[in-house]
């Protein structure tokens, strides 16, 4: 039995009836990464928004999603809880949105700690405080009492992974944290997604559109466009030679650029 | 720093380096506090000389037209200003350029997609006349294949018209396809320039660690 | 035109602008409304009741109320909409001024606009009128002194949110000149915003200048304005509790029409009802949000 299961995943617009994603099915296992692939508007986000029930209450769903089994559709909000953070944590793509603003980051992240563990105060700040060290956060004081927005997008990044660290959920969906960082930033964002598959067990389901980032660190590829799965498969299968005409075109489309930038550093670009 | 006519400049930096303020301070529209910004020796910051020299397309293209304009009044508006030709034809040529045709001109902008407007900002840029280009993360937002799009557009514009950019990103992978001079900015000062085809013979451990953070 | 077709189709609104328009084009053609001149005093008729000729009976000068109430429209409401006119575009050039230019124009102005908000406003009016004297004119006055500075503040918000739009930005760029860019780009989205702020104040206006000539600091006998009709019906209040209502109400129903007229309007304007949700995302800032906020009098 695989750690996730999606079966027949069907979500449409409650007001108008629009279906946004008629039929999607696909498995994680424990440990593997799985990526979401597509351009905007093809469903990725409502996808993993659906599976932690997290969207908009005008969106509805059907279909089975089993965590180790259990089925989470058929959970009532408060038995939901529970699994929301401790089980499956969801990294988002804008930091500055996620976090409350009017409160420092620190009482957020001890807050969210507090809901799912028995910890003691100081005992939480001392797994945060690691936690933080570890992915390049060389202040963890400093950085939880400031506010969401004193903090780059970087840094607002590594506090959800560092917060996912110490949680150790079972799956991290992470909704395109890096799309809102600069190149740089992303380059060092997704080395803590790496990093991060070392430590902990979890699964992760990564949904990106950009596809250097989902060869760096994916096993499995879904390809969506228009809401549909177009396309599953293994990384290296994906990237060598997809089978649906629309992967091919995502993959081939930044040719271009790569060969060029390859050629121009003769080899010594990092891969 | 100068720029030549006819080139094509890029301004790769990190988020806070700095680069979207020199780009104000390029277009005039911000006053420097030291020193000056010139075009054929006068000064940028007057608007009447400004005029026909250098153009922009920024970053949030649901916000670089103004609602309430059709593609038709937001192109015309610098062509008013300049005094060029505001007829149909024209305008029709001016969406073909960018790849889209007539059928745009009485759209709004918030029913583009994001590629379609930036190709009317584009456009919109264009039609002025300029010598130069300036983009401020003009691709950024885009998607991955809309992106290789607006660059080959934007290639095939500089091939056509001769048309100078200066294009500032953090894409080091679009500024090295269509640039030919690269200048990388730290902190607000220039950490430094090279040819694009000397690219992997950068001299700063700063340009050195940068390019080795490109995820390709 | 698009606006107001939206505005017609809540029935609450369409009423409120029924009654706001009707009250409006009363008061301006009173003398074809009014059935009697509305200061002809009558002394046999003192406090008639209600009769065929005089629809709402007579006050305590014999004169008829009815028309006493239509010619009151014209100090009660059409004045203040003056006075509210004259504030805003005031208030409104000042803060186009203050949000576009920024910097230590908008550091001086924002100052003397704090000083003016600093004093309470009712005391102020007060202190104003009893320096200069009673009379419309010069209460008129009080209330332009006293509200530039609230629109200054409000629009200068409202401008300094646009002017940061990239579109301006593009504007600047291409060399077109300051008043150009307020003029073409700036107003017309900043012009919504303002038609609910002047809304949002006219109903507290025309309490206010009721309120004053209640206290008998308005209007100078024997014109007709509906507060001061309130405070000469006091003495008999409750043997002819008419005379005061008729006013009274009135000034309810006005307020209340012009407040509900605001809130449409401002529900109008609101993104998830509008034209698309990209185009007003550009205006739903703060501002929007801000305005719930509406003055109480």
């Amino acid at each position: 039995m695989s750690l996730l299961e999606v079966e027949h995943l069907r979500i449409w617009d409650g007001g108008s009836g629009a279906v946004l994603v008629p039929d999607s099915s696909f498995r994680l296992s424990q440990g593997e990464c799985l990526a979401i692939v597509g351009e905007s508007g093809s469903g990725k986000s409502l996808t993993c928004k659906a599976l932690m029930r997290l969207n908009r209450p005008g969106i509805r769903q059907t279909g089975r999603v089993a965590l180790n089994g259990v089925d989470l559709t058929g959970l009532s909000d408060k038995e939901m809880r529970p699994y929301r953070g401790k089980r499956m944590c969801m990294i988002m793509q804008n930091g500055m949105r996620a976090f409350d603003p009017s409160r420092p980051v620190g009482a957020y992240l001890l807050e969210a700690l507090s809901l799912h563990g028995d910890w003691s105060r100081s005992e939480m700040v001392a797994g945060l405080s690691a936690a933080m060290m570890s992915v390049g956060l060389s202040d963890p004081s400093a950085v939880m009492g400031r506010y969401p927005h004193e903090l780059s997008g970087g840094m607002l990044q590594r506090t959800m992974i560092a917060l996912a660290i110490v949680l150790e959920p079972d799956v991290i969906i992470a909704d395109e944290p890096t799309t809102a960082l600069d190149a740089v930033t992303q380059y060092e964002v997704v080395e803590q997604f790496v990093a991060l598959r070392g430590r902990i067990g979890s699964a992760i389901v990564f949904v990106s559109h950009d596809l250097g980032v989902v060869r760096r660190i994916a096993d499995e590829v879904l390809v969506m466009k228009d809401g549909v799965i177009v396309e599953q498969g293994g990384t290296d299968a994906i990237f060598g030679g997809a089978s649906h005409p629309y992967t091919r075109y995502l993959v081939s489309s930044k040719e271009a650029l790569r060969s060029r930038y390859l050629q121009l550093m003769g080899g010594d670009a990092h891969c | 720093m100068e720029w030549n006519k006819g080139e094509s400049l890029g301004i790769i930096g990190e988020s806070g380096s700095g680069k979207s303020t020199l780009g104000r301070l390029l277009l005039g529209i911000e006053k420097p506090d030291e020193g000056r910004v010139t075009w054929g020796g006068r000064p940028i910051t007057d608007r009447r000389a400004r005029r026909g020299t250098i153009s922009a397309v920024f970053q949030d293209y649901t916000s670089s037209i103004h609602p309430f304009y059709t593609v038709r009044q937001a192109l015309l508006e610098p062509l008013k200003l300049v005094g060029g030709p505001g007829d149909a034809r024209k305008l029709a040529e001016l969406l073909r350029q960018v790849g889209l045709d007539e059928s745009y001109l009485d759209k709004f902008p918030h029913e583009l997609s994001g590629g379609e407007a930036q190709r009317v900002c584009i456009a919109r840029a264009v039609s002025s006349n300029p010598q130069c280009m300036l983009l401020d993360e003009a691709i950024s937002s885009l998607d991955g294949s809309v992106q290789m799009q607006v660059l080959e557009l934007l290639k095939g514009l500089k091939e056509t018209y001769g048309m100078g950019y200066i294009f500032i990103t953090h894409d080091i992978m679009a500024a090295a396809y269509l640039c030919d001079r690269i200048m990388i900015v730290r902190n607000g000062e220039i950490e430094e320039t090279v040819e694009t085809s000397q690219l992997r013979h950068v001299k700063t451990d700063y340009a050195k660690a940068l390019l080795r953070k490109v995820i390709v | 035109m698009k606006l107001l077709k939206r505005l017609l189709k809540d029935k609450l609104a369409a009423a409120s602008l029924a009654v706001v328009a009707a009250t409006l084009l009363i008061g301006l053609f009173a003398p074809l409304f009014a059935p009697h001149p509305p200061n002809e005093a009558n002394m046999e008729l003192r406090f008639a009741g209600a009769s065929w000729s005089y629809w709402l009976g007579n006050d305590h000068l014999g004169r008829c109320i009815l028309s006493r109430l239509i010619y009151g429209i014209r100090p009660s409401v059409l004045w203040v909409l003056a006075a509210l006119g004259a504030a805003a575009c005031f208030g409104a050039a000042l803060g186009f001024v203050a949000g576009y230019f920024r910097g230590r124009v908008d550091a001086i102005l924002m100052r003397v606009c704090d000083v003016m908000l600093s004093f309470p406003g009712y005391v102020m009016t007060l202190a104003i009128v009893g320096m200069l004297g009673a009379g419309l004119a010069n209460i008129l006055l009080a209330f332009v002194v006293m509200k530039w500075a609230w629109f200054a503040r409000v629009i200068r918000t409202a401008v300094m949110q646009y002017a940061d739009a990239d579109y301006v930005k593009f504007a600047k760029v291409l060399g077109m000149g300051h008043f150009g860019i307020m003029r073409r780009h700036i107003a017309p989205a900043a012009l919504p915003e303002i038609a609910v702020i002047a809304s949002s104040a006219f109903g507290s206006m025309i309490l206010q200048i009721s309120g004053l000539s209640f206290l008998g600091l308005g209007i100078e006998a024997p014109h007709a304005e509906w507060g001061m009709m309130m405070n000469e019906a006091r003495s008999v209040m409750f043997t002819r509790p008419e005379l005061m209502l008729a006013p009274g109400l009135a000034i309810i129903a006005v307020v209340s029409a012009v407040n509900f007229l605001s809130d449409a309007l401002q529900k109008e304007l609101d993104p998830k009802l509008a034209v698309s949700g990209k185009r007003t995302s550009v205006f739903a800032g703060g501002m929007m949000r801000g305005l719930r906020k509406k003055e109480a009098a």
